[in-house]
């Protein structure tokens, strides 16, 4: 089940946390850095990669093979597949961007991060809090001594500050 | 040079000036009384630099004490004041502190079952603190923070630190590895985790670290620290280990029974120096001056803080999770450091000041000094011209310039509706000027038309008629903004 050589592509194998295996060609997998060295050096054919959900393996392999068909011509659907790819609920976006950045694939981190960046932005702290499950461990008096000191945070002044 | 003088029962602080160093402690002593209304005379007055004993003889002069401008001298009127009370009650409530610490640190842990300890414990300690006055509990005692404005701002010494250094290395610092171990365990504890006792595997608290884990002559290469956390089953415990290998420190730790092994290696000759400025700082309060070292500690500290926390404390938070089945630490709070920053980075400042509100962690993460100088480039352009003087930290920098701004931005949007203010009629530039003045602030401020400030003494019936709707709103921002500042 491992590997086989079919043709010219060579396949491999990746184990989700879950023992669930992917098949896939090597060549998409050359996008991960971590994964491009492990091939290269050990010349592994079967990558077990417990910490990896498989729910998370399957939308990361699901971008891999986006991006390798990425041209010129279609790149106005690629944006929008971005766009849908990291609409998801919260969880599992983080537990995505760990993976990827676990497997070390820089194009999609980036994108990652910042569409976390994107779900605290312009939200109040109280909002942020609910959403990211953080609970403050700030006693009252540090809690409105820290708000005094930033007090531009808690403005809802948002104007434009570019200019 | 000003000296902080502190009462050693009732923690009011005062601030007083006096003429040089060369001034005796009989001179101080007269000064405190002349201070204090209720002073009988300054022959019962007792001073302390510490707490414990007694600064004598009165001839001595401040200079030969080593007091410099900005100490901290406790005073008392009582005649054994200061050593009576840290010698009968240190060791009945330093175990009681831990525990709040540990408890206080609750972001890795589940909420519910801290929140209930939670409150009898704080309790606790404020009663203590109310009775027993000791120097070490002006470390938790936040308070006291507020009466000495400076304090807060020059928070040089990270909290994480400043507490676990101030239990345990109250006497005895530098010896062999200590400070380092002592730093690794503030890491563990700032997490979530708690001490076990090495043999029975009972949550250990405060002051029996060195009991147990370093009796005399003990070297950190054969000991092992036990952690759990608190809602985990005994036997479900990580173990770290240390050993050396010349100037590195290797600190491994592991699931009890498990197979994998994280480790991290410090390289102790680059980083004890700043630990040692940052517990001399400790009790202090005071700004670390950079000068002495260069670089600043506080970098250094962060730095360290961001490799045990990544390459050790949280993966053995995860597996211990996973091993006993807890609910996993918050999602956010489970990212690594590194993803937490790039995070962070990609947001605006004014966002990261908002996010350092949420949790202390992320407070201490989001006062990286690069991450805001990185923001300040950003919003500001070139970080050698702009203004905000030469050093201090780069987030100080960015308030100081967002302000400048904004003051900046206030005077020339009233430069534009200034005119208006002497047409005295209706608004005779219906078209080019509304839009300018409905954007911006203006529109959120829903107190335009039925403002009662406005000075025809009532409402207007409508927007055509009213002939100075546009500036009155404009004092009321005033008003509205400094609610929040």
């Amino acid at each position: 089940m491992a590997s086989s050589t079919t043709g010219e592509k060579k396949i491999l194998t990746l184990k989700g946390g879950d023992n669930e295996e992917f098949i896939l060609e090597e060549s998409l997998v050359l996008q991960s850095e971590l994964l491009k060295n492990m091939v290269k050096e050990e010349r592994v054919s079967s990558i077990p990669l417990p910490s990896i959900k498989s729910k998370t393996l399957v939308k990361i392999i699901e971008y891999l093979k986006k991006h390798a068909e990425l041209t010129p011509s279609n790149k106005e659907e690629f944006k929008n597949f971005e766009k849908e790819f990291v609409n998801v609920v919260l969880e599992e976006l983080l537990d995505i961007t760990v993976a990827v950045n676990y497997l070390k694939i820089n194009g999609l981190l980036e994108f990652c991060c910042q569409a976390v960046a994107d779900r605290i932005k312009d939200k109040s702290v109280e909002a942020v809090r609910k959403i990211f499950r953080i609970e403050s461990d700030f006693t009252p008096e540090e809690e409105s001594e820290f708000r005094k000191e930033t007090p531009e945070a808690f403005e809802g002044d948002l104007d434009d500050t570019t200019n | 040079m000003k000296l902080r003088i502190r009462c050693f029962e009732t923690k009011e602080t005062l601030k007083i000036d006096i003429p040089s160093a060369s001034c005796t402690l009989h001179e101080l002593k007269q000064r405190i009384s002349q201070a204090i209304p209720s002073s009988s005379s300054s022959n019962s007055i007792h001073l302390s630099l510490n707490g414990k004993d007694d600064l004598s003889p009165s001839e001595e002069t401040l200079q030969s004490f080593g007091i410099t401008s900005g100490d901290l001298i406790f005073f008392t009127f009582k005649p054994n004041g200061f050593s009576i009370s840290t010698e009968t009650h240190i060791p009945k409530s330093q175990p009681i502190k831990l525990e709040t610490q540990i408890i206080q640190k609750p972001e890795t842990v589940k909420k519910l079952d801290t929140q209930i300890i939670q409150e009898p414990e704080t309790k606790t300690v404020n009663s203590i603190l109310e009775g027993e006055e000791t120097e070490e509990f002006m470390e938790v005692d936040y308070s006291d923070m507020t009466i000495d404005a400076n304090m807060t701002k020059s928070f040089s010494v990270p909290g994480f630190l400043r507490k676990v250094f101030t239990d345990e290395l109250s006497d005895d610092g530098g010896r062999d590895h200590k400070l380092l171990v002592v730093a690794l365990h503030a890491v563990f504890v700032e997490s979530g985790f708690v001490l076990l006792d090495p043999v029975s595997f009972t949550q250990l608290s405060g002051s029996q670290f060195w009991k147990c884990y370093w009796p005399s002559g003990a070297s950190p290469s054969r000991m092992t620290l036990f952690y759990t956390l608190p809602e985990a089953a005994v036997h479900h415990r990580v173990e770290l280990k240390f050993h050396c290998l010349g100037k590195f420190f290797v600190a491994h730790g592991s699931l009890s029974g498990g197979v994998s092994t994280r480790r991290i290696t410090l390289n102790e000759d680059q980083l004890v120096p700043f630990l040692n400025v940052v517990w001399a700082n400790c009790g202090l309060h005071e700004e670390v001056n950079n000068g002495a070292f260069g670089t600043c500690p506080e970098r250094e500290v962060f730095q360290f803080w961001r490799n045990v926390k990544d390459g050790l404390v949280l993966p053995l938070l995860i597996d211990l999770c996973d091993k006993s089945g807890l609910e996993l630490p918050p999602c956010f709070m489970r990212l690594p450091t590194d993803l937490k920053l790039k995070i962070l980075e990609l947001l605006p400042g004014v966002e990261i000041a908002e996010v350092s509100c949420l949790s202390s962690e992320l407070r201490y993460l989001a006062s990286s000094d690069d991450l805001w100088k990185k923001k300040y480039v950003e919003q500001f352009g070139d970080a050698n011209t702009s203004g905000g003087g030469e050093g201090g930290h780069w987030k100080d920098k960015f308030v100081k310039s967002w302000e400048n701004r904004k003051r900046r931005k206030m005077i020339s949007r009233r430069r534009v509706v200034d005119p208006l203010r002497f047409l005295g009629g209706p608004n005779p530039f219906p078209g080019p000027w509304r839009p300018h003045i409905i954007g911006g602030d203006y529109d959120l401020f829903p107190p335009q038309f039925d403002n009662t400030g406005n000075p025809f003494g009532r409402a207007p019936p409508s927007r055509s008629l009213c002939p100075l709707p546009n500036h009155v709103p404009r004092c009321h921002l005033g008003g509205h903004r400094s609610n929040f500042t």
